[in-house]
């Protein structure tokens, strides 16, 4: 029996596990208690590990299609076979017709951290550019942040806080094992406020639960920002000496009426769309404004609108103007990475005259390079991706002819499936990586077997809360037939396509290290940690005591970015794009909000709905329903119901809860047998980020029949 | 502070694995007419013949029953360790009851075979067979009494009430008394008007008071929470009606045509008498059936939310 | 000498993620039967349950964890009719003894709290505190993943030190369930 301690990676926070293998096979995990971050909790994801390891659905072998596509027949070829074909057909397109014929493409599961680093290497290597992954998620959000304080506030600082704000963000989903350290602010007299659209789970436990009308969240940032400002509640100090609006006099004439559209955002105004009582948006920026130690903790439920970027400026902005940003109780910038060697990643092969940076980190990609075909440059920056518009675009007029996806199932998780099969099925050459068979290799023409996070060994610093400065070594612990990594598959691929000056090596070992050579730690330091390594500290005040990389050097309260692009450079409120205020008369028709998102604490995505011991906690999917609207329309829970869109519609189970409002339905997403995305939104995108309106619109429910089907 | 039963993350609750519970059926349904006919057996004037008649239709009921119980068993090789609990345990005393009964209608039968089997010109000890046959009557009575404090428990809030018992007791009585009268029917040759009329009396009164029992128990199941958000319920609804009309059907209208088949000589007849009731018999005991499915299939586990 | 171990939860710190569940799952192998028979789960040893009160906008939701009480005086063990149910006498938890089971399921009717379980064998199986782990001084697997910190457990006395300044309410039951939770603020 063998313990080996290592780093989870069913989704992105990075919890310690200790695995147990008995004879090679892995028999047990659980949570580490020396994780600071964790206290050995982990979540039912992690603790499945091992059905997540031997799960016979696999695909473990290499495929090539045999058939048309769709026909779901393979065959069983070699590595080699299928590498070498991969490499000539990508080449061929290449040299036939350039760089944008070939799309490579990133979905959430391949990762972020190191994964996502040697997916750019081969990028830049190869001469294309990546994309996908980025307009959906995360990014959106964290444009409006980088560009106000040139940063993500990656740490809020739960030791010291005093007031936490959960604005959008479901810890029970997606940060479970932190739960300890947040519900530790209360028993140290904090409190703990959620501003959701559905009371459950974490939401559940707070002291303080603000319903908000969804999609109206710009509305509550902005009449927030009116309290601070009118009631002479900010930071005085730091506003006055390290943002570009000294005095506020620029963000209170704006707030006053001093906008394009002439609104004052008073907290009255915005009663009116957000459903929040005046005098509770009035009491909350008090709260947030006079608390000491005070984090606004944002997350994916915020987004899939089309102000998302705008929001989380003004949310940033709530930050700035308090001061509760990079502070002791507050949101923290920290070092997201170990400093990368520049040298890694041969940005300059994409970007002639590169000037490698003395710090880089996180993504790695270079700030200043836009690519050919890219329509949101602001995105681009961030992640190094095309944005999903882009790419289908691409895809749809039949630039892109090859395509390469990892870790991805776009066909099931982008809005509008049919039209993204369709775009998929235009191109000439598909190719997936992919853990099991899914939608979209179905149209793929070869299917490499991808490695789970329990069959490679890589270093790992991404994480989702309590971004701790700590980098630690995921360990590899199995390996299930002939499943690669996908770092492992691009080395390969690489080597095929005759680029071994940029890969020179099989080994992994060798990419690690050269990722880490600026580093004062070495591979094998890290390797013989049991803690992992930090690789830097948590420090307050950076941004008074070191400026900001941004324009005049100080924060963006105006910003400057935004404005010179063409955007409002303060945010202007502007509603989503389909709910009964911005589409009256599609309302009359279609009455309710059809909300989506994540699908609950055991899933991620699309993924591990085979899992037995987290299927049967939800073996299907039910839409949530307020009991007042189910009498309404004479639905009872279990029974079978249709929820159509003006794009489509899907059936599935109803479940009546009283934590929903009676105007919204919640259709958990990732289903393949009731998939949201047949009712969302494609093609209305935020116009700084891409990001599509997809998860909520305007929607009615009807019931089919009594408890599933009589 | 209400459970939410079926939350939309937490399927089903506790139907873990759905086992089949035609076991229990067979069991509570034949054990339970095994006790009333052999109690409406010792109640009506008879001769040994139709004694050991009813003895050996009782032992059958019995016996069949108890292969139910066994089957219910998931280690029914340990069965006889099932009534080791008989101090504490109600499941215990009813097992420890219907061996018991068994037992004494088969010792009962068996003193009655006795001089036939031995070839003794004597006559039959009906006496000494008859003490058996009460002693199994009354343990078949408390026995009845067993099973249905093994249903009253708080976690079945379905069964959980004095109906159960009153469900019992009239059912066994019900199907009791058809099943000696069928078996009368089918060994006297010549019915005479005034018994015949009596026991369809019997049957119809006794099938009366059985659906008041049963129209009581839907009365309160209406009124109950429990079936809010519960699969079944169309189901259970529908069968309930079934079983109304076969309940009416095979003891009311059956005896009523048998007696009035009576006042028509050119149809009656012995046979078409025994047809009759054979008839009723197989329709009581498919309602009494359906009503049990419906016991068991529809009656949700409320676990008990912690009051604070 | 009786040192009852209890279990101390905490319903402000429960989000409802089913760490505990799968945690007991793996710790004690349990079956799943999702793929066997669709629409059942295999057993499960600890169960979180949803309790709404009241009305949206003001509903107040809470989740339970609950497991086996280890009652002080269970009705399992008075309704097993094969006497397969006993309280250890060193720390009360209620264990079974599979060769006395008969899988007649009795203890399943007669329970509160739903802790019988039934296996593909058909026999009764159901919390026993981790005995394994506690015996290596190591947490039960559902303390010890908690994702809140909700699950606790110890002995009165030990709970009574783990609840300062709060109330701690036992639950009421009248078969003495070993279950203590703690108030709200």
């Amino acid at each position: 029996m063998q313990t080996i301690k290592s780093v989870c990676g069913r989704c992105h926070n990075s919890c310690r596990i200790i695995a147990t293998l008995e004879n090679g096979t892995l028999v047990k995990v659980k949570g580490d208690p020396d994780d600071p971050r964790t206290q050995g909790a982990l979540c039912s994801k992690g603790l499945s590990a091992t059905q997540i390891a031997y799960d016979p659905r696999r695909v473990i072998h290499p495929l090539r299609r045999v058939g048309p596509r769709g026909d779901g027949k393979w065959q069983k070829i070699s590595w080699d076979e299928a590498l070498t074909e991969v490499a000539d057909k990508l080449k061929g397109y290449k040299e036939k017709y350039g760089q944008r014929s070939i799309g490579f493409y990133r979905g959430q599961a391949a990762g972020w951290g190191f994964q996502y680093l040697m997916f750019q290497r081969f990028c830049n290597a190869f001469g294309i550019v990546g994309g996908m992954g980025t307009s959906e998620c995360f990014v959106p959000r964290v444009i409006g942040e980088v560009i106000t304080y040139g940063g993500i506030p990656l740490y809020s600082d739960y030791d010291n806080a005093k007031l936490l704000i959960f604005w959008g963000r479901q810890p029970a989903f997606s940060g479970a094992t932190q739960m300890r350290k947040i519900f530790d602010v209360r028993d140290r007299g904090g409190k703990i406020v959620f501003i959701d659209t559905l009371q459950f789970h974490a939401g559940a436990r707070a002291d303080q639960f603000i319903f908000i009308e969804p999609g109206t969240d710009l509305a509550l940032a902005l009449a927030m920002l009116m309290v601070i400002v009118e009631e002479d509640l900010w930071d005085h100090e730091f506003v006055n000496n390290h943002t570009n609006d000294p005095g506020l006099r620029q963000l209170r004439e704006h707030l006053n009426g001093g906008n394009r559209d002439g609104v004052t955002y008073s907290p009255e105004w915005a009663e009116k769309i957000t459903g929040i009582g005046a005098n509770v948006i009035r009491n909350l920026a008090h709260e947030y404004a006079t608390t000491s130690g005070a984090c606004l903790l944002t997350g994916h439920g915020l987004e899939a609108h089309i102000n998302i970027t705008q929001t989380a400026r003004a949310i940033a902005l709530l930050r700035v103007v308090t001061g509760h940003i990079d502070q002791k109780g507050c949101d923290v910038l920290v070092p997201p990475s170990p400093n990368y060697n520049p040298k890694f990643f041969f940005n300059h092969l994409m970007e002639p005259g590169y000037q490698e940076p003395a710090d880089l980190r996180l993504f790695g990609n270079s700030h200043s390079f836009i690519p050919e075909g890219c329509r949101y440059p602001l995105l681009f920056m961030m992640q190094g991706l095309h944005a999903t518009p882009d790419v289908l675009r691409d895809l749809r007029d039949n630039t892109t002819k090859a395509t390469f996806t990892q870790g991805g199932n776009p066909l099931r998780m982008l809005p509008n499936p049919k039209g993204v099969r369709d775009a998929f099925l235009k191109a000439e050459f598909n190719v997936v990586c992919e853990l099991y068979h899914t939608e979209t290799t179905s149209v793929a023409d070869i299917v490499l077997p991808a490695a789970s996070y329990l069959e490679r060994t890589e270093p790992e610093w991404f994480k989702y809360d309590y971004w701790l400065p700590v980098v630690n070594l995921r360990r590899q612990l199995i390996q299930i037939g002939e499943c690669k990594s996908d770092s492992q598959i691009l080395v390969d691929l690489a080597r095929k396509l005759g680029l071994e000056e940029y890969f020179p090596s099989d080994d992994m070992t060798y990419y690690i290290e050269d990722l880490f050579a600026r580093e004062n730690f070495t591979y094998k330091e890290l390797e013989g940690s049991e803690n992992g390594i930090m690789f830097g500290p948590v420090m307050y005040n950076k941004l008074a005591q070191f400026g900001v990389d941004l324009p005049g050097g100080k924060v963006n309260i105006v910003s400057v970015i935004l404005e010179s692009m063409g955007f409002d450079g303060l945010p202007v409120y502007y509603e989503g794009s389909e709910n009964r205020r911005s589409k009256p008369e599609l309302a009359k028709e279609y009455p309710l909000n059809g909300l989506s998102g994540r699908a609950g604490p055991q899933y991620v995505h699309c993924q591990l709905r085979t899992i037995p011991w987290l299927r049967e906690i939800t073996p299907e999917p039910f839409v949530l329903i307020n009991p007042a609207k189910g009498q309404e329309l004479g639905i009872k829970s279990n029974d079978l119901v249709l929820v159509e869109s003006p794009r489509g519609s899907i059936k599935l189970k109803a479940h009546l809860t009283e934590t929903i409002n009676p105007l919204s339905v919640y259709v958990p997403g990732g289903w393949e047998e009731a998939n949201y995305n047949v009712l969302g939104i494609e093609e209305d995108v935020c116009p700084i980020s891409s990001q599509a309106n997809y998860l909520q619109c305007l929607c009615r429910v009807s019931r089919i029949s009594e408890e599933g089907g009589h | 502070m209400r459970p939410a039963e079926t939350s939309a993350y937490f399927v089903r609750f506790p139907h873990y694995q759905r086992e089949s519970e035609w076991p229990l059926i067979i069991y509570t349904v034949l054990l339970q007419s095994a006790v009333g006919t052999l109690i409406v057996g010792l109640l009506w004037p008879r001769s040994w013949q139709i004694s050991f008649e009813n003895l050996l239709v009782t032992l059958a009921l019995g016996a069949i029953g108890m292969l139910g119980a066994i089957g219910h068993l998931s280690s029914p090789l340990r069965a006889p360790r099932a009534i080791l609990n008989w101090r504490c345990s109600w499941l215990s005393r009813e097992i420890l009851l219907s061996v018991t009964f068994v037992g004494m209608v088969f010792l009962a039968g068996l003193i009655y075979l006795l001089p036939v089997l031995v070839g003794s010109e004597s006559g039959h000890s009906a006496l000494v067979a008859d003490v058996f046959r009460v002693l199994a009557g009354l343990a078949g009575l408390a026995l009845l009494g067993a099973m249905s404090m093994s249903y009253l428990v708080p976690t079945r809030p379905v069964w959980n009430h004095l109906d159960t018992s009153a469900s019992f007791y009239t059912g066994a009585f019900q199907l009791g008394w058809a099943v000696s009268a069928t078996l009368l029917f089918v060994h006297v040759q010549r019915i005479e008007a005034a018994p015949l009329v009596l026991i369809a009396c019997g049957l119809i009164v006794l099938t009366l008071l059985r659906i008041y029992i049963i129209l009581r128990v839907v009365e309160r199941l209406r009124g109950l929470n429990v079936y809010r958000d519960q699969p079944y319920s169309w189901l259970t609804g529908r069968i309930r009606q079934i079983r109304i009309v076969l309940a009416v059907v095979g003891g009311v209208v059956t005896p009523l045509f048998s007696v009035a088949v009576m006042f028509l000589p050119e149809t009656f007849s012995a046979t078409v008498t025994e047809g009759i009731w054979i008839l009723a018999v197989l329709l009581l005991f498919l309602g009494e059936g359906m009503d049990r499915w419906v016991f068991f299939e529809a009656s949700p586990s409320v676990i008990f939310p912690p009051r604070f | 000498m009786l040192k009852q171990l209890a279990f101390l939860f905490d319903p402000t710190r429960c989000i409802n993620c089913y760490s505990c569940e799968i945690a007991c799952k793996q710790e004690n192998a349990l079956p799943p039967l999702v793929d066997a028979q669709p629409g059942t789960t295999g057993p499960r040893w600890r169960r979180v349950i949803t309790l709404e009160e009241g009305v949206y906008p003001d509903a107040r939701v809470w989740y339970i964890s609950m497991s086996c009480m280890h009652c002080g005086d269970p009705d399992c063990m008075k309704s097993c009719p094969s006497g397969a149910i006993s309280k250890r006498a060193e720390d009360g938890i209620a264990v079974r003894d599979a060769k006395k089971c008969i899988g007649c399921r009795f203890c399943s009717w007669a329970c509160r709290f739903g802790a019988p379980q039934f296996g593909t064998d058909g026999h009764m199986e159901k919390c026993n505190l981790c005995l394994g782990l506690l015996e290596k001084g190591e947490l039960p697997a559902c303390v010890a993943s908690c994702a809140g910190g909700a699950i606790q457990f110890g002995t009165v006395d030990e709970i009574s030190q783990k609840v300062s300044g709060r109330a701690a309410m036992k639950l009421a039951g009248a078969t003495d369930p070993q279950f203590y939770l703690l108030a709200a603020r």
